[in-house]
């Protein structure tokens, strides 16, 4: 039997290349209706009145004296209106959509449309805490007490904007039955359903969501679609039509959610060895208006706060303000790039305040199987970070570059940067709020239906997911049938986050493939459905913060080499080496690319994508000022793949596709420190930052 | 209704502009994004468009004895592809953009929205380019820096259209554009500068520097740099310091979201450093 | 006049005079020609690129006024031909494609560029597709697919 691991071409790659794959903004239903959005022109205030047009025939107005049941989207906190209330909280606050069958007549029509507001001081710094945690490790108080030496340093990270290629985008239309049938260019299917149902007070079976074919979504496509479909629900309902709202992309980089902007202090208490024994560490994040999923964000942050290495004594504690900037959500890497970021810089910063050289300082203190995890639990499985950092540093020729350019004013540096990347729900999220359900059903014709409602966002679920199916069964792929979600056909499979769904999904998919196996008869109809059960040794207390945080970590080493220009500060990646170990790819290739990609997002989070609200409004707002990389800015990049399979996860696997991203920016950051013999302290580290680091120094 | 002008005939396109007003678009690549609305509707653009696109008699490069002329609706890829064209328009036009927006953008286009960032009209003032404008009643020569009033703002008539620029053969053996942007493709410039320099027996004999996006307009003071000539390379180098000062006054950037006015000014300075390291 | 007609994907088609019109627009609405992306609508992201005379184009900033009597392609025209098949098989070899709403793009961008220069360099191949963003990639796999296509398909360029 062939290894796994071993690439065939993606499912759903022709139809992509030919065009042919639907994306929302591709489907158009007869008589289907357009809506825009109109939204608070102010960042803080009060709506006094709204003064409306008369409409023509076939158009509507849609606000939130519309809503039957409750103006609230159902995300973890329950806080963010779909339209707003009188009281605006932040610029670009959704207040009504207009809806009607030509765009030009919608356009004349809103700009009649007169709000008057009383404008209030909006709150942009930290200082509205609304979310606070801490939890602790050990006696961090005694060994900050005995401590040789504190150090102590403050880190910043910027807004990270998703730029997804694809706008966010739904469609929603009323069926015959009085069902509401919603297509988006979504992550979760059953968010979307469940914030719908709490939207409208209605029952589960009024409610279907389909998911078209996404164009990206990195996070972006989580919590933010089911705000639009509640809109879209009372919009339906009104008006009894289709009806399609796409967003433009400034108006999706102006208002949707983004990377929180954060915070970062840490202390170090060092022993007389030059060992760190304790640190103490302070998160604040900007979740903007409204707090949404921003406290998971935030948990995610503060267990990531010991990095990929042990300490005994921690003391962590951190905030999620309450500002007037726009909500910050979900991306890629949910917390963990921030603290990342801070943390391998933070190691580099106290190897050279201690007068230690950075990596052998670094090793020393490198988590190792066995060790207590930073929130008390425990690393069972073999951690083979020593390897990846070994195979890794040979190919990039780190310690000879190293040396070199440490020793040299050539403006050249190289960073590298060590990560684990929890897989799964933080703590007990699983178990007691997603309780996943997955389903094979096996046609009269032996064709295999998967049946969960994980979406193929690009990083190739419509592949990996048959493939582990159609290898167990030992049935050839196209037997196996994986459609995009449709919530009326498939069980609640949990939303597709958290570099959850190969390990999660797909080991649930896994087993029930083999008991499909045991108990297959050609020709019959069967169904075999799996329920996730936690693994009775992870404990996790939600209070403390204490216990086995995830149920297994994805490990990995970035190392990456840049030039800087001396007059200009321009930074040009030269090269990247990558070292991972996810368990087990189910598909080498598509493992590479999800590597490429997210170490792509990383680099450019730390050295150029600059994302700044300016009183509550986002300076960057198009595609043209907010700059991702191109294909010129990025060099040939390495990866290299290590086994080390997990025992629970399908054939091995483990989390992949958020690991590649968290360690992007502290080594692109680390290798420009070197250039230009500077700390760098905040990211982006943009030219002009970094101009202002060498005049200042 | 709109009344949209789609002349064939360089003719017809003067007599349309003498008779009413219009918003002429050659590329259409800046002026659709200026004026654009949401997606499936049209561009707001204020006033009737005229379409020049079609006019192949100003689709042209032309070299004579003195100078080298290029029609108004020639395609930047197309000039950037010709041997006609000097080095620094090439390398110029490399920077700008990509491929899609290159194949339909023209320089005429490029001068005429003068944006201050506008990387092609930088180095046609560095590279003292002349404007041959029309209308049906006449035909005028300006220089390309002299058609700029300031910010996305050009003084031709409303009869008037750009139908040729012409770039004077000149001594340049030492000219290069340098580019500052967000990217390494396909990016606004932060800051630019175009530098016409020719050394011969090792003095200056030409010099011409344009910075772009440190001012409402591109910055070129020909005054500053005619005090160059006649110098020594050594000498120049020898007072590099100096001669920066001499330009620091004439730079006058502001913050804005792509950069900020330290920053750029700063690096402005620095590529006249540049300059100067590479002159030999 | 009261026309515009050009050719699109080897047809005679002819459209109302709307000059200012996108093409992009007249592409997807009026022709269902929905492999044309609009990503940005501001020319940066390169998904609404086609082929205008054989040169990859923005579609989502070029006026249909531009458009009349030239020759248009787009990736359902481009998709019939033995150049397509060689460059679809190499994205699909080298793992070029993850989320897809790119790709249609990319593919015109190759294409342009191969039609010009059958043997680019890497360096070449990365300025040719530097007006086609792409968030899922990094860019690699698909370098080395155009890469792939330019050496599979020798002699069809």
């Amino acid at each position: 039997m062939s290894d796994i691991s071993k690439s065939i071409p993606k499912l759903d790659a022709a139809s992509k290349i030919a065009g042919e794959a639907l994306y929302v903004s591709d489907i158009s239903m007869p008589g289907m209706l357009y809506a825009k959005t109109v939204r608070s022109t102010i960042v803080k205030g009060k709506i006094l009145s709204i003064e409306k047009p008369s409409l023509p025939e076939g158009y509507f107005i849609i606000d939130r004296q519309d809503i039957p049941s409750r103006n609230v989207v159902k995300i973890i906190f329950e806080d963010m209106p779909y339209f707003a209330t009188d009281h605006i909280e932040h610029y670009g606050e959704p207040i009504l959509l207009m809806v009607g069958p030509h765009l030009d007549m919608m356009d004349e029509l809103i700009k009649k449309i007169k709000i008057e507001y009383a404008e209030a001081t909006p709150l942009f710094d930290f200082k509205d805490s609304v979310v606070h945690y801490e939890y602790a490790k050990g006696d961090p108080k005694s060994v900050f007490e005995r401590a040789s030496q504190i150090i102590e340093m403050t880190y910043e990270t910027g807004y990270q904007e998703q730029a997804y290629i694809e706008p966010q985008g739904m469609l929603a239309y009323p069926e015959v039955s009085g069902k509401m049938t919603f297509i988006g260019s979504i992550q979760c299917p059953y968010y979307v359903k469940n914030a719908v149902i709490h939207a409208l007070g209605c029952s589960e079976d009024q409610v279907r969501v389909i998911q078209a074919t996404v164009g990206g979504a990195f996070g972006g496509k989580e919590e933010f679609p089911s705000l639009m479909a509640c809109q879209l629900a009372v919009a339906v309902q009104k008006a009894q039509k289709p009806i399609k709202l796409i967003y433009e992309r400034e108006e999706d980089m102006e208002v949707t959610t983004k990377r929180h902007p954060s915070k970062i202090s840490l202390k170090a208490s060092v022993d007389e060895f030059g060992n760190v024994q304790g640190i103490i560490a302070q998160v604040s994040l900007d979740g903007g208006a409204y707090v949404g999923l921003s406290s998971v964000v935030l948990s995610r942050a503060m267990i990531a706060a010991s990095g990929a290495y042990t300490f005994h004594h921690l003391s962590v504690q951190g905030d999620v303000y309450r500002t007037n900037n726009v909500p910050t959500g979900a991306f890629r890497g949910f917390g963990a790039p921030q603290m990342f970021f801070a943390i391998e810089m933070f190691m580099n910063h106290i190897a050279k305040a201690t007068h230690q050289d950075p990596f052998a300082f670094r090793m020393r203190h490198l988590a190792r199987q066995g060790d207590q995890t930073s929130t008390s639990g425990k690393f069972r499985d073999p951690i083979i970070l020593e390897d990846l950092i070994q195979i890794a540093t040979q190919k990039a020729k780190y310690h000879q570059k190293a040396k070199a350019f440490s020793l040299t004013d050539q403006y050249k540096g190289i960073g590298m940067s060590f990560f684990l990347h929890g897989c799964g729900f933080t703590g007990s999220g699983e178990s007691t709020h997603i309780k996943a359900t997955v389903r094979l059903h096996k046609l009269i014709s032996d064709k295999v239906e998967i049946q969960v409602a994980a979406v193929d966002m690009g990083q190739g679920l419509k592949t990996t997911l048959p493939k582990l199916v159609a290898k167990i069964l030992e049935i050839p792929i196209h037997q196996v049938i994986f459609e995009s979600p449709d919530t009326d056909v498939v069980p609640d499979s949990g939303p597709t986050v958290a570099s959850r769904t190969t390990m999660i999904v797909g080991g649930l998919l896994a087993r029930a493939a083999k008991e499909l196996k045991g108990v297959w008869q050609s020709g019959i109809d069967q169904v075999i459905t799996k329920r996730y059960e936690q693994p009775s040794y992870i404990e996790w207390d939600e209070a403390t913060m204490k216990g086995d945080a995830y149920p297994a970590y994805s490990w990995g080493v970035n190392i990456v080499e840049v030039e800087v220009d001396r007059l200009t500060m321009q930074v040009k990646v030269k090269n990247v080496v990558s070292a991972y170990d996810v368990g087990k790819a189910i598909d080498e290739q598509i493992i590479r690319g999800q590597a490429d990609g997210g170490i792509t997002q990383g680099i450019a989070y730390g050295y150029l994508e600059k994302m700044v609200s300016q009183k509550g409004r986002i300076r960057q707002k198009n595609m043209t000022d907010y700059l991702i990389p191109t294909s010129v800015d990025i060099p040939k990049m390495e990866t290299i793949l290590i086994d080390n399979p997990y025992p629970l996860g399908p054939y091995g696997a483990k989390g992949a596709g958020e690991l590649t991203l968290v360690g992007g920016a502290p080594a692109v950051c680390l290798a420009i420190e070197m250039a230009i013999k500077r700390h760098i302290t905040k990211i982006p580290a943009t030219p002009e930052y970094l101009m202002e680091l060498i005049n200042h120094e | 209704m709109v009344n949209h002008g789609m002349p064939q005939t360089l003719e017809e396109a003067l007599i349309l502009l003498k008779n009413d007003e219009y918003q002429i678009i050659a590329g259409g690549t800046d002026l659709m994004v200026q004026h654009r609305h949401w997606a499936q509707t049209l561009p707001k653009i204020p006033k009737p468009v005229l379409f020049i696109h079609h006019v192949k008699e100003l689709n042209y490069l032309l070299d004579t004895p003195e100078y080298l002329e290029i029609g108004a609706t020639t395609p930047m890829d197309m000039i950037m592809s010709s041997p006609l064209v000097p080095k620094i328009l090439q390398h110029t036009i490399e920077e700008i953009a990509a491929p899609g927006i290159r194949h339909m953008a023209t320089l005429a286009g490029n001068i005429a929205n003068a944006s201050p960032a506008a990387d092609g009209l930088c180095t046609l003032i560095a590279l003292s380019a002349d404007l041959v404008i029309a209308s049906l009643d006449r035909k005028r020569m300006i220089k390309v820096e002299e058609v700029i009033s300031g910010p996305k703002r050009n003084k031709l008539a409303k009869d008037e259209m750009i139908i040729a620029i012409r770039i004077p053969h000149q001594d340049q053996s030492m000219s290069e554009f340098y580019k500052v942007g967000g990217r390494r493709a396909d990016a606004i410039s932060k800051v630019s500068l175009a530098a016409v320099i020719h050394v011969h027996q090792s003095i200056i004999t030409n010099w011409h520097l344009a910075f772009g996006a440190v001012g409402p307009r591109v910055v070129h003071d020909i005054h500053t740099d005619q005090r160059m000539i006649g110098m020594k390379i050594d000498d120049v180098k020898r007072q590099t310091d100096a001669i920066i000062a001499m330009y620091e006054p004439l730079i006058t950037p502001i913050d804005d979201q792509r950069s900020t006015a330290v920053y750029r000014k700063q690096v402005a300075l620095n590529l006249i450093r540049r300059v100067i390291i590479n002159l030999h | 006049m009261n026309e515009i007609i050009f050719t699109l994907n080897g047809k005679t088609v002819s459209c109302p005079f709307e000059p200012t019109r996108r093409l992009l627009d007249v592409l997807r609405q009026d022709f269902n020609l929905i492999g044309v992306k609009e990503g940005c609508g501001e020319g940066e992201c390169g998904a609404c690129s086609i082929l205008l005379d054989h040169n990859v184009v923005n579609s989502c900033i070029l006026p249909l006024g531009n458009v009349h009597g030239k020759d248009i392609m787009t990736i359902e025209g481009f998709k019939t031909t033995k150049r397509f098949k060689v460059i679809e098989q190499a994205f699909i070899e080298m793992g070029a494609v993850q989320c897809g709403f790119c790709t249609p793009g990319m593919v015109m961008s190759t294409e342009s560029l191969l039609h010009h220069n059958p043997h680019p360099t890497d360096q070449e191949i990365k300025i040719a597709l530097s007006g086609n963003l792409c968030r899922c990639t990094g860019y690699n796999m698909i370098i080395d697919a155009v890469k792939k296509a330019s050496i599979v398909g020798d002699g069809l360029w």
